[in-house]
């Protein structure tokens, strides 16, 4: 099981993060006003990467520029607390262990509801919850209307507890998978003790991080995102909502109309809508709460999609340029969320410019080589140095090169987006799904093949020059990150009886030899011979 | 009292075999092997090279009394331990080029055995094998290995300096400080470059105090005063001798210098293409700060310590040279190179055993087969062969010629493999034997007038050009368009022999 505190501490040296930023500008500055442009609008194209990547740089050092931020706290504070669990399909054994967890938690005042909504989601198992829910002694409430997906089966439970008379003043939303610990509410309701607190966050911590590569590299990206990210957000009271381990006031929910339903990104369109409001969110560092982690890669590839398509819908359906209520730091918080989905465009630049050299003989700058490694390598370093000191060692390769390769995710969100397509929320799976899903990363495998027959094409053009072996050493660069992707799109028993082969004909080839003896020597093997 | 005797007995051997057993008997063996081979290579290839010209200079400095060669050091760019002990190897063991390069030798080949105890000391045997393998087969350092200068030693003193200034924070004892109290001073007086090795570990020690003993300030102090006075006391006699009179100049650096340190490092020595192959790499250095950088694991002290001393003196030296003047050379930043392999068999160490050992066995194969490029490629930027030029000359000019050499200090090496009719001079002129000697600066104007007196008296020029210092292509173009060239020949990158008719007999 990955460290449950870790991520949660450390801070970083603010003489690091200046530097790093001023070195971000100085590389900036240089590239775009000291370097002799090669073909015009290559260049132009480049500078405006680079300028996102400065943009994502320097809002990133802002929002890590302080991480103990410490909000007011009051232990004694006991409000009555609805816990809504909320479910659609997901298999009963996972639900009965939340919903224990979530009924024995130590405080005096809370009840508990699981949100069932098997029936409107046509899922078989809709009855067993409901058995589940008299078995163990708590509520449940069952949608006969469907809509709003997951926001809708909240509000309808606001609804309905309002309905029963029983309608407390916070409420608790869990996942089905989540499993919140016996101090969660004693550890989050204190916070209330502001009057203006619409909601507190605590991690989205995935006990199962450990099972493959692609639980492991969905954890390592939330690490640095519940790390550093979510406590640097705390300073200007800007917390993400992220829909689950979450406590809300009702009356700031209400204020904003419920969960918003709208959008496939309920929960980070509503923190927004309570933020405008004027209400006060806080990110508590602290594993409350454990969940599992998209097992599969399609399941993986799913949830990416759905958080690209929910956040890129704040800034295309929702206007957030144009909103007002939030205050400047805020605005510039919730920009930087956004803006993160555009990543998959600027990847793709930047990983089509060797391409364009290969194939075209274009070049955005034409410069000495060595004079742009002078500038950006110590770039480079410093903001690596950034990632690994804020996120307290945790910040890992197999996270950078699953963000770096999500770009065709990405830039299918952003086309949705921006062509408003219709797309219906879906549960991540909470149990893996075996098959082979190497189609999903068939552009990287593309790209890999686009290379090769572009090395030969410039070679051919203009022999081994120097540019040539330059753009190769990009793209090796880029095939480096996208190979750990592409690997865990495989079926991972094939991916490791190759691996060790490969590792066996290299170092050990008198055991790949007896290995392959040993083979050769079966029976079945004999008779065939 | 004979039960005593015995305990006692026993925890000395006990205690003996503790030290001893720090390196293995495999670890022992391959050591000594790896210094067999380093040998074989000096003395096969590396000593049967035409001296360069700093070695050539070597020879001229060390071969006086020791005020007389203080003197000549004080005027030179140089500190003197390096000279002093070649006097006494010279007195010993004679003057030809292996007799020479071998006292570099010894230093190159103790390294071997230090940078397994340091790499060791700060990580693991596995790291230590792979570090001081790579020392052994680097090209660079086999080059200044058996180069008749103090590089060798400077690194030796380096390498010390680290292992001692490490158990100043891991097991600090009182033989640690004196350890590292007498390296400090040996490797302050083997070249000034060593300033940095002792700036870098002051930075570092005011910003990591807390894992240094409570009274290490006190102490480091000390040291520091005290080796500032003695190398205080030095320059103020380099001032009385009349220092820098005989200072080569150097040319600003430029970003493809900068990044050739770490390819000279690296692969060596080696023509443009390959040189360039190497350089254009650089966005993998990039991918492999990624992957090594993001490996979830916490840095130890001696891993930023060791990026500190690798780093800040190239830095440094880079700022100095831009912003003061160009003092920036690959050999004379051979400081950075200990912290700098350990660092890199550190980093490709870490990843799993499969993808390390690939890693690994990439960069010793690239050393390698960059060692047998560099030892057999005649066109090797850093080889002077000034023995063939010489050669050439002694058996093709007659009294009736004149050998003329430039810049000025490549008579050093000329001056030892000459031994021709013709007399050799240099120019701009250049008496080094008088006092305050200083070489002139160039002009068109002396050229004229000093090759219109050569043409009353010789017939031919033999003009060797190398080791330019701004003005050598000014002389060509001069003598082409007024004598007629009747011969040339480069004889390695920088030093090319021009023949020219001054006047027909």
């Amino acid at each position: 099981m990955p460290s449950k505190t870790e991520f949660l501490i450390g801070s970083p040296r603010r003489l690091l993060l200046f530097c790093s930023l001023v070195m971000g500008f100085v590389y900036l500055i240089i590239l775009t006003f000291y370097f002799p442009h090669g073909t015009e609008w290559l260049f132009w194209l480049l500078i405006a990467g680079e300028i996102f990547h400065t943009w994502q740089a320097a809002i990133y050092i802002h929002t890590v520029w302080r991480l103990d931020y410490r909000a007011t706290f009051d232990a004694s504070l006991a409000p009555w607390v609805d816990v809504f669990i909320t479910v659609a399909g997901e298999p009963v054994d996972i639900v009965e262990a939340t919903a224990v967890a979530a009924r024995d938690m130590e405080y005096p005042n809370h009840r508990v509801y699981i949100l069932n909504d098997g029936l409107v989601a046509k899922r078989d198992n809709w009855r067993d919850v409901v058995d589940l829910a008299r078995r163990l002694g708590i509520g449940c409430i069952t949608r006969t209307v469907p809509g709003g997906a997951k926001a809708g089966n909240i509000n309808n439970a606001l609804a309905e507890t309002a309905r029963q008379g029983f309608a407390s003043p916070y409420i608790v939303v869990f996942d089905a998978d989540h499993i919140p610990h016996t101090d969660f509410l004693k550890k989050t309701v204190g916070y209330f003790v502001d009057p203006k607190m619409g909601f507190v966050q605590t991690p989205q911590y995935y006990k199962n991080s450990n099972n493959n590569a692609v639980t492991i590299s969905s954890w390592e990206q939330q690490e640095l995102f519940f790390g550093p990210i979510c406590r640097g957000r705390n300073r200007f009271s800007c917390a993400t909502m992220c829909g689950t381990n979450m406590v809300i006031s009702r009356r700031a929910l209400g204020e904003v109309g419920g969960m918003c339903t709208e959008s496939i990104a309920e929960d980070f369109a509503t923190g927004m809508f309570m933020h405008e409001k004027g209400w006060k969110s806080l990110y508590v560092p602290e594993v409350l709460a454990e969940g599992l982690a998209p097992e599969d890669f399609l399941s993986y590839t799913k949830q990416q999609f759905r958080w690209a398509r929910g956040g890129l819908d704040v800034l295309f359906r929702y206007g957030l340029l144009f909103r007002r209520g939030l205050s400047f730091k805020q605005k510039l918080q919730y920009i930087s969320a956004v803006s993160y989905f555009f990543s998959g465009a600027v990847v793709v630049l930047d990983i089509c410019l060797p391409l364009i050299f290969f194939y075209f003989g274009l070049v955005p700058v034409r410069i000495n080589t060595m004079l742009l490694a002078l500038v950006f390598i110590p770039y480079m370093f410093l903001t690596i140095a950034v990632l690994t000191e804020t996120s307290n060692e945790r910040f890992s390769f197999r996270a950078l090169s699953f963000s770096m390769s999500s770009f065709t995710i990405h830039i299918q969100a952003l086309w949705s987006a921006m062509t408003g397509q219709k797309v219906g929320f879906s549960v991540t799976e909470k149990k893996g799904l075996r098959g082979n899903f190497i189609k999903l990363t068939a552009p990287h495998i593309i790209y890999i093949v686009l290379v090769i027959v572009g090395v030969a094409v410039a070679i051919f053009r203009e022999g081994v020059s120097a540019s040539v072996i330059n753009n190769a050493a990009w793209c090796v660069f880029n095939i480096g990150m996208f190979i750990p992707y592409i690997l865990a799109s495989a079926p991972e028993s094939a991916v490791k009886r190759y691996m060790s082969r490969v590792y066996l004909m290299i170092f050990q080839p008198e055991k790949a030899i007896a290995a392959k003896l040993k083979v050769a020597g079966t029976p079945e093997s004999a008779t065939h011979g | 009292m004979s039960m005593t005797h015995t305990v006692a007995a026993r925890d000395r051997s006990l205690k003996r075999r503790i030290r001893v057993g720090s390196i293995g008997l495999s670890a022992r063996m391959f050591l000594v092997l790896l210094m067999a081979a380093a040998t074989a290579l000096a003395v096969f290839i590396w000593t049967r090279q035409s001296l360069t010209l700093d070695e050539a200079q070597s020879i001229w400095q060390t071969s006086r009394d020791l005020p007389g060669l203080f003197n000549v050091i004080a005027k030179d760019v140089h500190v003197p331990l390096f000279f002093i002990g070649l006097h006494y190897w010279e007195i010993a063991f004679g003057t030809t080029e292996l007799a020479l390069r071998s006292f570099s030798l010894v230093f190159f080949l103790v390294s071997i055995p230090a940078i397994f105890v340091l790499a060791k000391e700060a990580y693991s045997e596995r790291v230590a094998y792979f570090t001081a393998f790579i020392t052994a087969i680097s090209p660079f350092l086999n080059w200044y290995g058996s180069d008749a200068r103090m590089y060798s030693m400077m690194f030796l003193f380096t390498i010390l300096s680290h292992l001692f200034y490490i158990r100043l924070w891991r097991r600090p004892s009182a033989t640690t400080w004196f350890g590292y109290t007498v390296v400090t001073f040996l490797g302050l007086f083997t070249h000034l470059f060593f300033l940095f090795v002792i700036f870098t570990q002051a930075v570092y020690f005011l910003v990591k105090r807390k894992i240094f003993p409570p009274d290490a300030m006190r102490k480091l102090a000390v040291i520091g005063v005290s080796a500032g006075a003695a190398t205080g006391a030095w320059f103020v006699y380099r001032h009385i001798a009349g220092a820098g009179l005989t200072n080569p100049v150097l040319a600003q650096p430029s970003s493809v210098d900068f990044f050739n340190v770490f390819s000279n490092f690296f692969i060596g020595f080696q023509t443009d293409p390959v040189n360039t192959f190497y350089l254009s790499l650089w966005p993998l250095v990039v991918f492999v700060g990624f992957t090594f950088l993001a490996r979830r694991r916490p840095h130890q002290p001696e891993t930023s310590y060791f990026m500190a001393a690798s780093f800040i003196p190239i830095l440094l030296a880079f700022v100095v040279s831009m912003t003061v003047e160009p003092i920036f050379l690959s050999r004379y930043l051979i400081i950075s190179l200990p912290s700098i392999y350990i660092l890199a068999v550190y980093f490709l160490s870490s990843y799993r055993p499969a993808i390390s050992d690939l890693l690994l066995s990439i960069l010793s194969i690239s050393m390698l087969s960059m060692l047998v490029v560099q030892a057999i490629e005649p066109l090797s930027p850093v080889k002077e062969d000034f023995r063939d030029a010489a050669g050439f000359v002694s058996a093709s000019a007659t009294p009736s010629d004149l050998f003329v050499v430039s810049a000025p200090f490549i008579t050093y090496p000329v001056e030892y493999y000459y031994h021709g009719a013709a007399r050799l001079s240099t120019f701009p002129e250049w008496d080094r034997y008088l006092p305050n000697a200083q070489i002139q600066p160039f002009s068109l104007n002396d050229l004229a007038q000093t090759t219109q007196s050569w043409q009353q008296v010789y017939e031919r020029v033999f003009f060797l050009l190398g080791y330019d210092q701004g003005y050598n292509e000014k002389i060509r173009l001069f003598m082409d368009e007024h004598y007629q060239r009747v011969f040339t020949q480069t004889f390695s990158p920088g030093l090319t022999l021009y023949v020219y008719k001054l006047r027909y007999p």
